[in-house]
């Protein structure tokens, strides 16, 4: 009996040691962001053998709320300033905006309720989805939809609030919604996307943060606004800071 | 006396370590419940659970699961009883796959049922021409909490009817009882405690659906967002304390189911 507790106790210990070597930076990322940091991801860790890049994405308010919540992240990509800010005391050195997007009306690729323009996602029997209002792009759609004049006959139309735009994304790929109001860098081949006009248009900005001392924080927060990292975001559908 | 506590070497270790792990896995258990109720913001609780959005949703939890509880008695109160009486090929077959949504994540259950009853599913097609669409309607989330819920109804009938046996009922017959006069006066009564406790199992499974609900019927105020809904979205968008008022309110619900069914958990 002895010998399993004494087993066990040199397990555990053992267990907790980390990994030797290796630097880790933990990225939190608007979930807008996913292709393109993924890219960037893998090319930062191509520069820099032996650091790996620790990628999770969410809402901008979800991942807020957990790093507020004290998760272990290195740097944080919001889709959202007033999100950042709201962080404070958290975040290391000035914030960097390092692109800007802008809002597309999508419907599957065979428009099952005839959405010509963007204003038909007010018009009766349009099945809606948006992100959730607290989630930046559930806000900024909102906002859009408010300077294109339609936005109380969309609300009436909107059948779920979901948790994240990508999420949007889907219900719409699914053919469950007849539209949404997604990222022009969220858009796929499964999807018909509709601009708004310029009236409509809401500024949309990418700052990104370290939020660690860890030098590899700084080094890709660096990377990402470097020349070479606005180049990838670019090619990913972004638009310049 | 002195015989009773006389222990051999070593004897009495074993019952001290599994008590202690015993105590430790009771905290384990017990405490998110009870720091839930520490945690909360008891000032606030007055005002934050009598808004509208919450009011709603608490609300809509209630017509919800009560929906799938009827739906699972009206589906599953059959299906028992030819589990339990009847015996047809397959039956073993059946019997796993009325207990596959128990188990299955309820994420994958909200997939499933999007590729089943879904606008563009394999039966949802065909009732969306009828004018039917299911996904991001209150019927929808019925029809999820039911999906989850109905085999905690079905299973704990069907043993009830196992155990209560044939015995009754066939001496009810020999003395001229008519089939619903049986079932009336002494299926009924025999099966009534499984009954019972199958059915708050159910409803409190069904009142705690989320993971189907948000991916089938998705997450609207006053249609689809029940309690658990809102507390998700509570916490996505940084209301902590929001978030911890609901879920008190629904941990007061299943504290309450739990002493309903005070001895009927446990094995007899």
């Amino acid at each position: 009996m002895r010998r399993v507790v004494a087993a066990l106790a040199l397990g555990a210990v053992v267990g907790s040691c980390g990994p030797p070597a290796g630097r880790e930076v933990v990225v939190l990322a608007a979930s807008s962001l996913t292709e393109a940091f993924t890219d960037l991801g893998r090319r930062f860790e191509r520069a820099h053998p032996g650091t790996t890049v620790t990628l999770a994405f969410g809402s901008s308010a979800e991942l807020a709320v957990q790093i507020d919540g004290g998760a272990p992240a290195d740097v944080f990509a919001s889709a959202d300033p007033a999100l950042l800010r709201r962080l404070g005391g958290r975040v290391r050195g000035e914030p960097v905006r390092v692109a800007t997007n802008r809002l597309v009306v999508v419907t599957p690729r065979d428009d099952p309720a005839g959405v010509a323009r963007a204003a038909d996602v007010a018009r009766p029997g349009v099945a809606l989805v948006l992100a959730a209002p607290k989630v930046p792009a559930g806000r900024y759609a909102r906002a859009a939809l408010a300077r294109l004049g339609v936005l109380a006959g969309a609300e009436r139309n909107v059948v779920s609030n979901e948790a994240d735009v990508k999420a949007v994304v889907t219900k719409v790929v699914l053919g469950e919604a007849h539209a949404g109001v997604c990222y022009a860098t969220d858009v796929t081949p499964a999807l018909r996307a509709l601009e708004l006009p310029r009236r409509a248009q809401v500024p949309i900005a990418y700052p990104v943060a370290a939020l660690s001392d860890d030098p590899g924080a700084r080094s890709f927060v660096s990377y990402v606004a470097s020349a070479r990292g606005r180049a990838v975001l670019e090619d990913h559908g972004f638009g310049p800071p | 006396m002195a015989s009773v506590r006389r222990r051999r070497r070593g004897e009495g270790a074993a019952p001290a370590v599994l008590g202690a792990v015993a105590c430790v896995a009771v905290a384990f258990l017990a405490l998110p419940p009870l720091a839930l109720a520490l945690r909360a913001p008891w000032g606030a609780a007055a005002e934050r659970l009598s808004d509208p959005a919450v009011l709603d949703a608490l609300q809509l939890s209630l017509v919800v699961s009560t929906a799938a509880l009827a739906l699972s008695l009206v589906l599953g109160a059959p299906l028992a009883w030819a589990l339990a009486r009847a015996s047809f090929p397959g039956r073993r077959l059946v019997r796993a796959l009325v207990i596959v949504p128990m188990v299955l994540p309820p994420v994958v259950a909200g997939v499933g049922l999007l590729s089943a009853f879904g606008r563009r599913g394999v039966a949802g097609a065909a009732l969306e021409r009828l004018g039917l669409t299911l996904p991001f309607s209150t019927t929808g989330a019925a029809l999820a909490a039911a999906f989850v819920a109905a085999p905690f109804l079905v299973v704990a009938l069907e043993a009830g009817l196992q155990s209560a046996g044939r015995d009754l009922e066939d001496a009810a017959a020999t003395l001229g009882a008519g089939r619903a006069r049986i079932l009336w006066t002494v299926t009924l009564p025999s099966v009534a405690p499984s009954l019972a406790a199958g059915a708050a199992l159910c409803w409190a499974r069904a009142l705690g659906e989320f993971g189907a609900t948000i991916t089938f019927a998705g997450n609207l105020r006053g249609r689809t967002q029940t309690a658990p809904l809102a507390v998700y979205e509570e916490l996505q968008t940084g209301d902590p304390d929001g978030a911890v008022l609901v879920s008190l309110v629904l941990l007061a619900i299943s504290v309450a189911v739990v002493a309903a069914l005070r001895g009927r958990l446990s094995p007899r």
